[in-house]
């Protein structure tokens, strides 16, 4: 079932009409509704199952990433919180560390 | 990652509390590519050491900075130099009336290169370099970057300069001062170029309510004497 959610006109089927808009008011927004009941917003929460943990975007660790001979993209954050420079090279996944930051005494 | 962040704020805190007033404050000039961080420390060592000694060359290719530039024992007297020049707002072109300051600080300045987040040498080649000239310097650019970020390691406070005629929201500003603010190190942020007619300090005073804000231009010397007696409370 196909609900125009400007007139609210339900629908059996998308007829090619109603690819140009709803055949009653024009709108061009429908719902598709499950046969049976209407769907609520409180219903189709309910029906949400968290069943895997949403994987973490792993932080960015790179401080430094060479895009191409002169094209280099910085990252700050990166810079100001590790002592060690890793920097990325280009986007095949290979990262280089530089060690003599990171033995480098503190003052 | 937070509570290292505050330890080493409070470490910073006390190691100034016992230390910084006996000595000389070590203060860097931060901010973005063409902020005009050279103009100022020029204007600095100008002002208070010798007027034909510069630490760099300001120009209008961005990145010209690419190594920090460290000028030790600068002293910022405002009773000595208002007594030196009753009548002149402390080089001012402007007509601003003149002030008289009385705050005294001494401290090393630190000029450092822009900071940024991507460096592109087709910048450069806009400005007439040939491609190997401009691959070179965006390289050194990067290691500057690098280089003003590990001199925040041993900086006492920092003068973040940002160009009131630009948009003051970005990502370089946002995570500097937010770092600052974790370490515990001390900020003004100088809004400079408001010599220019789409200046607006006022923008980043609102961006940044939390922080003294003093609209200055760098390069004609106005407001330059609010800015120093703000040094001179914040970092002595």
């Amino acid at each position: 079932m196909h609900k125009c959610l400007k007139c609210g006109k339900e629908f059996e089927k998308i007829t090619e009409k109603m690819l140009k808009g709803c055949p009653e008011c024009g709108g061009n927004l429908f719902l598709y509704i499950r046969k049976g009941k209407e769907a609520s917003a409180t219903d189709l929460v309910d029906q949400l199952k968290v069943e895997d943990t949403v994987p973490l975007e792993v932080d960015k660790i790179e401080s430094l990433k060479i895009l191409s001979p002169g094209i280099y993209e910085l990252n700050l954050d990166a810079l100001l919180e590790r002592k060690e420079i890793i920097m990325k090279m280009k986007e095949n996944g290979s990262y280089v560390i530089h060690l003599p930051s990171l033995f480098k005494k503190k003052k | 990652m937070k509570s290292k962040r505050r330890w080493k704020s409070i470490l910073t805190l006390l190691r100034r509390a016992l230390s910084f007033r006996k000595g000389t404050a070590k203060i860097g000039i931060y901010g973005p590519p063409n902020a005009g961080k050279t103009t100022l420390t020029n204007r600095i060592i100008h002002t208070f050491v010798d007027e034909n000694e510069d630490v760099g060359t300001a120009t209008e290719v961005p990145h010209e900075t690419r190594r920090a530039v460290r000028r030790a024992g600068v002293t910022i007297d405002l009773k000595a130099k208002s007594l030196e020049n009753p009548n002149s707002d402390l080089n001012s072109e402007s007509e601003v009336k003149p002030k008289r300051g009385k705050a005294k600080l001494k401290l090393d300045v630190v000029d450092t290169p822009g900071l940024a987040t991507k460096i592109d040498f087709h910048e450069f080649m806009a400005y007439g370099l040939e491609e190997d000239e401009a691959k070179r310097r965006a390289k050194e650019a990067t290691e500057g970057v690098i280089e003003a970020i590990k001199w925040l390691d041993d900086i006492d406070g920092i003068v973040l300069l940002m160009d009131s005629t630009e948009d003051p929201y970005t990502q370089t500003n946002i995570v500097i001062i937010g770092n600052m603010e974790a370490r515990g190190i001390p900020i003004i942020i100088a809004a400079n170029k408001v010599d220019l007619v789409d200046a607006s300090p006022q923008r980043i005073a609102n961006a940044f309510p939390q922080h003294s804000v003093i609209p200055i231009s760098a390069l004609k010397g106005e407001n330059m004497l609010d800015l120093y007696e703000e040094m001179a409370r914040r970092f002595r």
